[in-house]
């Protein structure tokens, strides 16, 4: 387990162009009496998209937090090369956020709330915002109070998906909805995603709804980063095996991450350099981004 | 248009206040407008006390200014009223109803939030509050025309005076503003550390000024602070605003403006994230 605990920091690999959207140096931001993040790096290219995974209080939102400069922190961070709160409303019309908290102002109607965000967004369609909006159950004249949590994340997104920013931040978007809002929101996210050089992350519990999205991923566990890798490097670097009971002994000496027993068999999850090894013992599988979070968090740090 | 009139806009559907209670005050006035318009009895009732008080000549145009005076004097209270109300909760309320980010995901500079808010404060809300003297104006120029009887007790003679009085009222409330902003710096700011801004600056302020008269024997502070907080009641009612401005001394101006710019500098770098406390200013 060491080894995927202490895996190299290395920036993810797999860009589409060499330009550099966001990144992060060394981001470290405590609390009174705790860590929130400890010496967090990586960086964004267009095309990528960063999955931020780790259970309640791993330290996602005080990093997403960071990025949008909503808290103070030691390290660097540039968005486009903007500093989140030296240049705060240059980088806000590179970056974009949806959390999974209703951040939208309960007191005013949609069409209050995109006349205002067409007036300080110089790169927000309003036209484009009622065109979304025109496909779902949301009426310009609702105060966003009457509406349900779907619809105001509906709203959110038709918001971003009109505003033309690189950067979209997702901080457990579908968290309370309902898999026929889920399906709708992550058809259009990927929409808006294609539409233009873009990079996103996503922090998220559910890992196996974000998991086709990823294309690199970073976990965290209190505060820490316990692993980051591209979604590549991650097939290569780590498989499951499925073998008989009776290979438990052999499987062992490869240093197993996780085990999972079944009926007559266990599945483990081990390193790619075992892979030759461990073929003849059972049945191989490519490793799941959910096993491998799962062997992350459960491991004593 | 500029960003800052949709950030206006926004603060006025969001405090509603700012135009309810002035509009609640013109549907009195015009609740008494319309009893005085209608009722022959008012008139005469009108008619009859100063005829029991004496000297009409001089009376009529003393009653005129006093009227005049108090729509000025009530006009300006409410004013003062919602602006100090609006600048102390204003940063706060955004961070209590938990819409920070959404607004911090905006394309805006922490000082153009502070422009905004300051102009809310001192300047829409006095404009807003300014049509009530002008909508008051309106109605008592009407009565002048429609009855004799009435017309000496007046002071609206034509439209003209109508117009030139709100356009007077509202620059005296443009003096309060300037008079107010170092004031509403520090509300700004001490609104974002506490919940009770008002409250705390005024036991704050009592415990300073005592505190330097018990301790040092020293008035200067209790002096200050009277001085301060009398400058806008004394602008509002002054037969001239700049006559009040300049019986403060210079030294007062002068530690009053540091106050403010103090007050400035330090609200910014508060807002300047949702790390809201004194530990963060020395971070």
């Amino acid at each position: 387990m060491s080894t995927l605990l202490h895996s190299k920091t290395e920036a993810p690999t797999n860009t589409s162009s060499t330009k550099k959207m966001l990144s992060v140096k060394n981001v470290t931001k405590t609390y009174s009496n705790q860590v929130g993040v400890e010496n967090i790096s990586f960086e964004l290219m267009p095309g990528q998209v960063l999955g931020l995974l780790g259970h309640n209080g791993a330290g996602k939102s005080t990093l997403i937090k960071s990025l949008l400069g909503g808290h103070n922190y030691q390290g660097d961070i540039e968005v486009n090369g903007y500093h989140p709160i030296h240049h705060h409303a240059e980088l806000m019309q590179h970056l974009s956020y949806i959390s999974d908290v209703n951040v939208l102002p309960e007191w005013m109607s949609v069409r209050q709330l995109l006349r205002y965000t067409e007036g300080v967004h110089p790169s927000f369609s309003k036209q484009k915002a009622k065109q979304t909006l025109s496909n779902t159950d949301i009426k310009l004249s609702s105060k966003i109070r009457q509406l349900s949590k779907g619809m105001k994340v509906q709203l959110h997104l038709a918001i971003i998906t009109a505003t033309d920013t690189q950067v979209l931040i997702l901080d457990e978007p579908t968290l309370g909805l309902d898999l026929l809002y889920r399906d709708t929101f992550y058809r259009h996210l990927l929409e808006w995603f294609h539409d233009g050089e873009r990079a996103m992350i996503i922090a998220s519990h559910e890992v196996s709804e974000i998991e086709h999205l990823l294309t690199d991923v970073l976990i965290l566990k209190q505060g820490h980063c316990v692993l980051q890798k591209s979604i590549e490097d991650i097939e290569r670097d780590y498989f499951i095996i499925d073998a008989a009971n009776n290979h438990s002994s052999e499987i062992q000496k490869l240093q197993p991450l996780t085990s999972q027993p079944g009926l007559g068999t266990t599945k483990w999850l081990l390193e790619g350099q075992y892979k030759a090894r461990a073929k003849s013992l059972g049945n191989v599988y490519n490793v799941g981004l959910a096993d491998l979070f799962l062997a992350t968090q459960t491991e004593s740090a | 248009m500029h960003p800052s009139f949709y950030m206006l806009e926004k603060e006025l559907i969001e405090h509603k206040i700012n135009t309810r209670l002035p509009l609640f005050a013109a549907l009195c006035g015009l609740l008494l407008f319309v009893s005085l318009f209608f009722s022959g009895q008012a008139q005469l009732a009108f008619s009859s006390q100063i005829e029991v008080n004496g000297d009409m000549s001089d009376l009529h145009r003393e009653f005129a200014q006093n009227l005049n005076s108090a729509i000025y004097f009530g006009t300006g209270l409410i004013s003062l009223l919602l602006s100090m109300l609006y600048l102390s909760k204003t940063l706060r309320k955004e961070r209590q109803e938990g819409s920070s980010m959404f607004w911090r995901s905006m394309p805006i500079s922490n000082a153009t939030t502070h422009g905004v808010k300051l102009g809310f404060g001192l300047v829409a809300i006095p404009a807003i509050c300014a049509l009530l003297v002008l909508f008051a104006d309106c109605l008592l120029w009407l009565l002048n025309v429609s009855s004799e009887q009435v017309a000496l007790m007046l002071e609206q003679p034509s439209l003209f005076y109508v117009l030139s009085n709100w356009i007077v009222f509202f620059g005296r409330m443009m003096v309060i503003a300037l008079v107010l902003l170092p004031l509403a710096t520090v509300t700004l700011a001490i609104s974002q550390l506490v919940n009770s801004p008002l409250l705390v600056m005024f036991i704050s302020s009592f415990a300073i000024k005592w505190l330097a008269i018990a301790l040092f024997g020293f008035h200067g502070i209790k002096d200050f602070f009277y001085v301060i907080t009398s400058l806008p009641m004394k602008v509002l009612t002054a037969s001239n605003q700049f006559s009040a401005l300049s019986e403060v001394s210079l030294l007062s101006l002068g530690i009053y403006a540091l106050i403010g710019i103090g007050g400035y500098l330090l609200s910014l770098k508060l807002n300047r994230t949702d790390d809201v406390s004194l530990k963060t200013l020395f971070q």
